[in-house]
């Protein structure tokens, strides 16, 4: 090839990049930027209303499986002096307490933050919750009896092989860990997960992974969040949900959480963006999607799909996350140390 | 016949993990199968490699029997050892540590098949969040791992080039039931990680065409992951032109093993140091910018990129090169543009092709995208990947599909475009 058509060619394509970099700069110019842990599947739809409905560009960006669900806590802790972020929507409430406590949220009170039960916000404004999930047996109803009482026998026998539950280092499963390390003590929560594993408890890399290999048959129960038992249910698989209750028959509702970032330079954007997550229209659409979201504020029932009204009774029983919060640390330190030593 | 034998190589990790995770979840009950079908998947992928590497190297100077007067001679032990070193032990030798460290830093299908490694061991150890210093500290081990490994490379690389007339096919030699050994291997290869892969890619594509439509980011998503791949394939490449045109005899040992140190640790480790780096206060200016993202691909892929052009050079003929360049320059207008075809054919061709591994290995790349985008790129390799968490949903296998489509229809373009100009100019 001739070399003045080669440095043509070469321009051309320097050129080429360099707009495509240019319109990928551009797109967070004027937007609000959203780091979200929720699934994407059910959050885009949302995201995209919003920013159609009040013209505010919206850029998300999603938790990843390869990072796992810590990996945008821990983005927001390392971004604290330098913040990218506008808005976190994080799918539990544990770590956002972490990023309260670390200084990076600011708080904002805004119509959607006055609507959410005290239980499920925090006192000074720096996150509220909404859209909660419950921690369920999930159970193949072609292999097992879906009787709760046949179903705590088994977890209480000596071969566990047949249940399986998430890796509890990341997501709801570290928050029920916590909540169990909360409620026993930090040596009596180890104890009783060494006893778990010897007697053969499968752990699965995540809450959908749980579902999967019960809804195929794989073992015959597990623990799920409400959202992933409601996929397998849609798919058509054989399984039927019991609530996981801890101490004094308590449940776990583990509501999304929302909260604005210490620093945004779109503070009106944001707060908009807070009130409309946190509104009862929102927690409707939650409610009413795949992922059967349990509406923690006032909402109008007669709205709700049957199968989440059966929930919210049950959410109502639940544990006080929040007070978990510290002993979540304690208990990430101990799993990572756990599952990081020479012997795992 | 040998770009058949690599097919299995450039297969990406999301397609044989969209493929066989689901066989892999459900042996949860007996984990040893389960990483003896990660092992063989991955044994698969990676065995042309060692194939390739053995069938471009030139017979070694030092002849089996040189070794053995050597032996009769009773030479020293010293002596004796550096002869073997230099006999077609090298090549073996090296082969074996390229299929070592190409294995070893597999690390996103070990994540789907959830099979256990030390990349699993990484992430975990990072589930608290670390600073920079302790992310070094974890990046060192897998690097000590490498380097012993890394040296016969870098002699290979650095070696000078053989003589043309010892360039001559190796398998041609081979004896006929070893030669069916490797035919079989590679058949079973391309049947497990190619065509069975590509089966189920088809039936998701049939299942899920309807819901292409409802798929409005799936085009920007592609062309993220394009122009990530594109600018780093093109700047690695610029990089190792330069590394060449500057060092003409070879570049030296001391500056292939620091560029090859980056891309030791895992691009996991890497991706975590490099963020880590961007958040300090002489970098953080550029943190939310491509830079971090470009420059870990771009090292990351370097030894790659250094590997493919020391394998083209072995495959080339210098009398040619030097006829050809002849050709080039020559006065008369016709010889002048044959000789230009000729250079393309001979010399272009092999440097796109390097582009294009380059970037295609920039574009199924996971780990740096998920650590080091700017808000608002979403490559789609890094959504594919995510995707894969819900399980096997339909429009999956059509994202899956249409993401591997679209940069090969792009390439025909290219080429077609590239035949139109060569016509007219």
């Amino acid at each position: 090839m001739a070399k003045p058509l080669q440095y043509v060619l070469i321009g051309f394509l320097v050129l080429a990049l360099a707009v495509g970099w240019m319109s990928v700069a551009r797109r967070t110019d004027e937007a609000l930027v959203v780091y979200c842990a929720h699934d994407l599947i059910f959050a885009s739809q949302i995201l995209d209303d919003f920013e159609s409905e009040t013209g505010i560009p919206v850029v998300v960006v999603g938790d990843t499986e390869a990072t796992k669900s810590l990996g945008l806590v821990q983005r927001l802790l390392r971004e604290k002096e330098n913040p990218v972020c506008d808005v976190f929507w994080n799918n539990q409430v544990l770590g956002t307490v972490e990023l309260a406590e670390a200084g990076v949220l600011q708080p904002y009170r805004g119509s959607g933050f006055e609507r959410i039960p005290e239980q499920f916000k925090d006192p000074d404004g720096l996150w509220a919750g909404f859209g909660g999930r419950l921690r369920v047996w999930i159970v193949n109803t072609d292999s097992f009896t879906t009787e709760e009482s046949k179903v705590l026998e088994a977890f209480q026998s000596d071969d566990l092989s047949q249940m399986t539950i998430a890796m509890p280092l990341y997501g709801t499963t570290l928050t029920h860990f916590a909540i169990l390390w909360n409620q026993w003590g930090g040596s009596e929560t180890k104890a009783w997960y060494d006893d778990l594993l010897e007697r053969g408890c499968q752990i699965s890399p995540g809450n959908a992974t749980v579902k999967n290999l019960v809804a195929e048959g794989v073992c015959q129960f597990g623990w799920t969040d409400t959202d992933d038992y409601f996929v397998g249910l849609d798919e058509g698989a054989p399984v039927a949900m019991l609530p996981i209750r801890v101490d004094e028959g308590k449940t776990i509702c583990i509501p999304n959480s929302v909260a604005m970032i210490n620093g945004t330079s779109k503070k009106e954007e944001t707060q908009q963006l807070i009130d409309y997550l946190l509104s009862e229209r929102i927690e409707l659409a939650l409610a009413k999607s795949g992922s059967r979201q349990i509406p923690l504020g006032p909402t109008d029932e007669d709205a709700l799909p049957e199968d989440v009204r059966e929930l919210i009774p049950l959410a109502a029983q639940s544990v006080d996350v929040t007070d978990s919060a510290s002993a979540r640390i304690e208990c990430l330190k101990w799993l990572s140390e756990l599952y990081t030593s020479p012997s795992q | 016949m040998m770009s058949a034998m690599a097919v299995p190589f450039l297969i990406p990790s999301v397609m044989t993990g969209y493929c066989f995770r689901d066989t892999s979840m459900s042996l949860v009950h007996h984990p040893w199968m389960r990483e003896g079908l990660y092992a063989a998947i991955v044994l698969m992928q990676l065995f042309p490699v060692a194939v390739i590497i053995l069938w471009l190297s030139p017979p070694s100077t030092v002849t089996d029997s040189a070794i053995h007067l050597g032996r009769l001679a009773r030479t020293s032990w010293s002596f004796r050892f550096r002869l073997a070193l230099q006999s077609r032990l090298r090549i073996h030798l090296t082969a074996f540590c390229l299929l070592f460290l190409l294995s070893f830093q597999e690390a996103d299908l070990a994540s789907l098949m959830q099979a256990n490694g030390w990349t699993e061991w990484i992430f975990t150890k990072h589930s608290r969040g670390l600073e920079l210093g302790e992310t070094l500290r974890l990046a060192a081990f897998p690097m000590v791992v490498h380097l012993p490994f890394l040296i016969p490379i870098v002699l290979w690389i650095n070696s000078p080039r053989p003589d043309d007339r010892h360039n001559i096919r190796r398998l041609s030699k081979a004896h006929t039931g070893r030669t069916l050994l490797i035919c079989s291997w590679i058949a079973a290869s391309l049947l497990v990680v190619v065509l069975m892969p590509t089966w189920h890619l088809v039936r998701g594509f049939r299942f899920g065409l309807n819901m292409v439509g409802s798929q409005p980011t799936l085009i920007r998503e592609v062309s993220d992951g394009i122009l990530i791949a594109a600018t780093s394939g093109c700047v690695c490449l610029g990089l190792v032109l330069t590394l060449r045109s500057t060092f003409q005899t070879g570049v030296p040992r001391l500056l292939l093993f620091l560029l090859f140190l980056p891309a030791s640790m895992g691009s996991l480790p890497w991706g975590l140091t490099v963020a880590e780096i961007f958040q300090t206060a002489g970098f953080r200016f550029a943190y939310d910018t491509p830079v971090p993202l470009i420059l870990s691909e771009v090292l990351y892929l370097l030894p790659r990129a250094v590997i493919l052009f020391h394998c083209f050079d072995l495959s080339e003929n210098s009398p040619a090169r030097k006829m050809i360049q002849l050709l080039s320059e020559s006065g008369n207008a016709a010889q002048k543009r044959i000789g230009r075809e000729l250079h393309w054919k001979f010399h272009g061709r092999k440097v796109f092709a390097v582009a294009l591994l380059l970037s295609y290995w920039s574009y199924f790349e996971v780990m740096l995208p998920s650590i080091l985008a700017m808000p608002g790129l979403a490559p789609i390799n890094y959504v594919l990947y995510n995707s894969l968490h819900y399980g096997r949903i339909a429009a999956l296998g059509v994202k899956l599909a249409v993401a591997i489509v679209i940069p090969f229809v792009l390439v025909t373009v290219l080429i077609s475009l590239r035949r139109l100009f060569t016509r007219f100019f």
